[in-house]
């Protein structure tokens, strides 16, 4: 394991939210180790975003706890963002604002220099195919345009983690392979990737860590490894997904 | 793939609108359903604020009647301006054929004569001028009729009614008198402004930025567009049920035509439905239209338009209490609705002249004229539809990139927060229409309303300049704060990913508005200097207050916008009605201080915003990290806002129940001790009441000994008396000494040494005091609280006042044993009661 000395970059404690009689998460604990690429699986409804919005500090848990490093993610939810990417599902920008004004604007609001925010986003947006559209009212933007920006929105300032849900939502093809290489290469980097995501092979062919959840409680977590040693080691994700989500309504995208 | 039959689609469309319509008053009672039970699982409702969904159907009535009284502001105005000239005209004959009286129509001149009945006394001094304007045009045009009797006999007259359905003098008109078909033609005219004034409602409610997108969606369906078209607009007509109720004009009519019950029954309600459809067909037209027709921009732009529309409406009802004509349409207005669509002497002789109902333009005609709008209206928009490809305009795929788009960006001085708020300006036109160009509208119909005596008022009048050259200001950081709020919810996640708190985000807009408006402030009043020189005392003695006032509104109101959002869903944003009253009413006290000009009257309005806005953005800072949580409330406290609300009850509770007291003849010492003693009583409710159920604590917790707080009591005893006893002295030379009137002794001595300490301690040092000290230090909280005590009462003895504040804010910090300070103020009013 790694960095077992440090404290967990994300935990994850007993959390649940109620949402009126209905319990969106349901008693869900989780630590993320430094430097992992961690996938949270489940299908549509199980709890995912939910999960990513109370670590996001949007929403307050009913009970338990958030914590990103030692700050807890509702009452620290300023400190943390100094430490935290974010993207969700849907971006919605600021009308009126270019995409170029829009990460200088984040950049900005995260104290660092002009040069260096031009510098980090001309790398990352060259490698998203987006560069040309960046003059663009955002808008005006696709969907995957939307998500292209709000990628590099969040990652502009290197945090330490990145939270991403349902990254590959409306990607071409080239971009989903290099979002894909740009989370390795922040992995390798020594920082931390927690995506949500209901597409198994993708979770399969990224993640070294992963979560099944399940009508908000995890039915499984761990290293893909110790997944496997757990449930039997010729069994692929796809099969784990279905017996621990059954009764669940299936992925159906 | 098989195509809907025509009927099973048609029942489609209907059964959707009707689903439609029943859910979103189900949703409304759920949600109240909701809220009624979390507060009884224990969870405190929110004070001031909920982003939860409002309660659709409360807000629903509350538009439906601010609706209702702009339509019939509006109608009221047409169908009078048709109905009104010099020429139309009620003389009265006597048996003998002379003239007894000839009355003018027109509303204002009979709302002068209705003030001039009412009131024995001369009209008030404002009135000079219209007042003589009136006599001379009835007198000018008594003659007129006069030679025209003289001329013509009764022969020159024909009767605006022949067999008057309302018992009283027949009422003859001039020959001269605006034809029949004239009348017609305005009164379509007025049901026309009246139709375009109800979709432009509709489409203010929908946001003409947001035009029906579900119609884009049905386009994919096999179905033809016209059909589509048929069951939008059965579908619209529900949104607006309400103006079915506008087939009472037109049965009023058939009934002074003499129409039987049932022709009344069905013509009104025919007229009724049409209306409601042909509203609807303009509505889903008007959608279509914009939609294809209008880039985003300028829908923008429009939505701006109609949406200044409606608030310069509602303020110049607000604003206008200061000006005599506007005094006049809110009077008039409530003496005449609905008589004058009844009594209009327009309506009137239309429904009634049977050469009218003979003419080929009659009352009938009208229905046909309905009908064939709503034809063509219908028929213009499915041609429209069924020719060739629906294509949204502007909503397409980025366009190609100029090459200036793509420069680099220019300098970094400006904080990121104010630089997007700036670039947002630039690019948002409809929040530029709505800042810019709201001021001259509501300048434009104040002189449409009024004429020349605008401007004659406000040359000759240093307060009424003021006071506008406020308005106009603090109109911008009204709308300004709107328009930039709803822009920054709709993506708040983004902003809430920073490592920067919401508070300082929508602050810094705050501030950005409140520069502009007091640079706006700044030009109208060189302008108005270098117009009137002569109003340079008066205008420069309010200028620092206005700037003032308008920096700290700007905060304040944009605390109060935040607190009425209503977070509809990840993008639809709200704010709630209240929200909008509450801005509009906080300004508009801000706007009476600085038409009163009085020094004090300024200096505490000054003191009342800035604490106003200390406690709202107290609450604000506590409400905030909860404002995208819609299940969880932030835990109860004690809040500045609750001892604010504490002291504007008490004074309203003392105020009015003093008023009843003195109408019923009390003595004025009785009206007071009563009042002092209801005010009180409100007070004590909200306190024990209110809070314990909002399980807020704040009743002190002791935290010195107690021979620290005897020794504390005792000296502060003798403080503050010595300083009253002195201050007393130094009133007596003087010759100032405030006289007691009439009021008992013992009435006085009840109110001012046992009820007054324990009220007045209670909200002041109770809820004001410990409310500023959940932000501030005990030195800073002592001083806020001193200050606001002391402008409550009377300025004479504010510096007494002051120090008895201050020791009692103090024996609070220092052993927190409420009982002390009221023992202190008991002591204190006593010893300056028995040496006065």
């Amino acid at each position: 394991m790694t960095n077992d000395a440090l404290p967990p970059v994300l935990r994850l404690d007993h959390l649940s939210k109620q949402f009126g009689e209905f319990a969106a998460v349901n008693d869900l604990s989780l630590d993320l180790p430094r430097g992992s690429l961690f996938a949270l699986l489940g299908p549509n409804g199980a709890g995912k975003t939910t999960t990513i919005k109370i670590i996001m500090g949007l929403l307050k848990p009913t009970s338990g706890t958030a914590t990103i490093g030692v700050l807890d993610s509702f009452t620290d939810s300023v400190k943390v963002k100094e430490h935290v990417g974010y993207l969700p599902d849907e971006p919605v920008f600021h009308d009126f604002l270019r995409g170029r004004e829009l990460i200088r604007f984040c950049g900005e609001m995260r104290g660092m220099p002009a040069a260096l925010i031009a510098e980090r986003a001309r790398t990352l947006s060259d490698r998203l195919q987006i560069t040309e559209a960046l003059g663009e009212f955002a808008e005006n933007y696709s969907r995957g345009m939307k998500k292209k920006l709000g990628l590099i929105c969040a990652m502009l300032h290197e945090p330490d983690l990145l939270i991403l849900d349902e990254p590959t939502n409306g990607l071409d093809p080239h971009s989903t392979k290099v979002l894909h290489e740009l989370m390795r290469e922040t992995v390798a980097a020594g920082r931390t990737v927690f995506f949500s995501t209901h597409l198994l092979d993708q979770a399969e062919r990224l993640c070294d860590r992963a979560a099944i959840v399940s009508k908000g409680s995890i039915a499984a977590s761990g290293t893909l490894a110790e997944l496997r040693e757990r449930f039997g080691s010729d069994r692929s994700l796809e099969d784990l997904f279905f017996t621990l989500t059954e009764g669940a309504v299936p992925a159906g995208e | 793939m098989s195509r809907p039959s025509t009927p099973a689609l048609f029942s489609l469309f209907l059964r959707t609108a009707l689903r439609r319509f029943g859910n979103r008053y189900l949703l409304g009672m759920q949600k109240a359903r909701e809220a009624r039970q979390a507060r009884k699982n224990g969870k405190a409702a929110r004070g001031a604020t909920s982003h939860r969904q409002q309660g659709k159907l409360e807000a629903a009535l509350k538009a439906g009647a601010l609706a209702s009284l702009i339509l019939g502001f509006i109608s009221f105005q047409v169908l009078t301006a048709f109905g009104n000239s010099a020429a139309l005209a009620r003389v009265e004959l006597d048996q003998r054929g002379e003239i007894v009286s000839v009355t003018n129509y027109s509303w204002l001149e009979r709302h002068d004569r209705n003030w001039k009945d009412r009131r024995s006394s001369p009209p008030p001094e404002s009135f000079p001028n219209l007042e003589n304007d009136w006599r001379a045009a009835q007198a000018e045009n008594r003659e007129r009729l006069a030679a025209h009797y003289a001329a013509h006999g009764l022969a020159g007259f024909r009767p605006a009614v022949e067999t008057p359905p309302w018992q009283g003098e027949a009422s003859l008109m001039t020959e001269t008198a605006r034809p029949t078909w004239f009348r017609a033609g305005g009164l379509l005219a007025g049901m026309a402004a009246l139709y375009l004034f109800a979709s432009g409602l509709g489409l203010l409610n929908k946001n003409v930025n947001s035009a029906e997108p579900s119609l884009l969606w049905l386009f994919d369906f096999p179905v033809s567009r016209a059909w589509l078209f048929a069951g939008k607009i059965a579908e619209a007509a529900f949104d607006n049920i309400g103006a079915v109720l506008t087939g009472l004009v037109p049965a009023a009519l058939i009934w002074q035509a003499g129409g039987g019950a049932w022709a009344v029954f069905l013509g009104g309600l025919g007229f009724g439905l049409l209306f409601t459809l042909n509203a609807a067909a303009l509505r889903v037209l008007a959608e279509v239209y914009l939609l294809q027709k209008f880039k985003r921009r300028t829908r923008g732009i429009l939505s701006g338009f109609v949406t200044i529309l409606s608030v310069v409406l509602m303020l110049t009802l607000l604003y206008g209490g200061q000006s005599p004509q506007l005094v006049k349409v809110i009077v008039g207005l409530a003496e005449n609705l609905p008589a004058p669509l009844w009594w209009s002497p327009f309506t009137l002789g239309l429904g009634t002249d049977p050469a009218a109902l003979a003419h080929p333009l009659g009352p009938w005609t009208l229905g046909v004229a309905i009908t064939a709008l709503f034809t063509t209206g219908c028929a213009r928009a499915a041609a429209r539809l069924t020719r060739g490809g629906f294509e949204p305009s502007g909503e397409s795929a980025p366009r190609p990139v100029s090459p200036a788009a793509a420069s680099p960006e220019g300098a970094t001085w400006l904080s990121p927060l104010i630089r997007r708020e700036l670039l947002r300006l630039k690019r948002q036109p409809s929040a530029l229409v709505q800042m810019l160009a709201a001021p001259a509208i509501m300048f434009l119909i104040q002189y449409m309303q009024a004429g020349g005596h605008v401007v004659e008022r406000l040359a000759g009048n240093e307060s009424a300049l003021a006071s506008a050259i406020f308005g106009f200001s603090v109109y911008l950081v009204i709308t300004s704060g709107a328009s930039a709020l709803t822009h920054e919810i709709k993506c708040v996640w983004f902003v809430l990913a920073l490592p920067r708190s919401l508070a300082d985000t929508f602050r810094a807009g705050a501030r950005l508005a409140g520069a502009v408006a007091i640079g706006l402030a700044l030009v109208l009043t060189a302008l108005s200097l270098a117009a009137w020189p002569s109003l340079a005392p008066g205008l420069l003695l309010r200028l620092p207050f206005i700037l003032l006032y308008l920096w700290m509104l700007a905060e304040l109101l944009r605390g109060i916008q935040l607190l009425g959002l209503s977070i509809l869903s990840d993008t639809r944003v709200a704010l709630t009605a209240r929200s909008n009253y509450l801005t509009l009413l906080v300004s508009a006290s801000a706007g009476q201080a600085v038409y009163q000009g009085n020094l004090w009257t300024l200096t505490v309005m000054a003191v009342l915003i800035g604490m106003l806005n200390f406690s709202v953005w107290q609450k604000v800072r506590a409400e905030l990290p909860y404002l995208t949580e819609p299940m969880e409330n932030p835990p109860p406290r004690l809040h500045l806002m609750h001892g604010m609300m504490a002291v504007f009850f008490f004074f309203v509770g003392q105020t009015v129940a003093g008023v009843i007291a003195t109408a019923a003849g009390a003595s004025p010492g009785f009206a007071l001790v009563l009042g002092y003693i209801a005010g009180g009583v409100v007070v004590g409710l909200l306190t024990v009441w209110l809070l314990r159920r909002a399980k807020v604590r704040w009743w002190p917790e002791a935290t010195g000994s107690l021979a620290q707080t005897f020794s504390g009591l005792g000296l502060g005893w003798l403080l503050t008396s010595l300083m009253g006893w002195v201050w007393l002295m130094v009133l007596k030379t003087q010759d100032t000494l405030p006289t007691l009137g009439e009021v008992s002794r013992a009435g006085l001595f009840l109110l001012a040494v046992i009820a007054a300490p324990i009220v007045e301690e209670i909200i002041f040092r109770g809820l004001v005091y410990q409310g500023l000290r959940q932000s501030l230090k005990p030195l800073q909280a002592v001083l806020l609280s001193s200050l606001l005590f002391t402008i409550v009462h009377p300025g004479a003895s504010a510096p007494c006042v002051f120090l008895l504040a201050v020791v009692n804010a103090a024996l609070l910090e220092r052993t927190g044993r409420l009982w002390a300070c009221m023992l202190v103020h008991a002591g204190y009013n006593a010893v300056v009661l028995s040496l006065q």
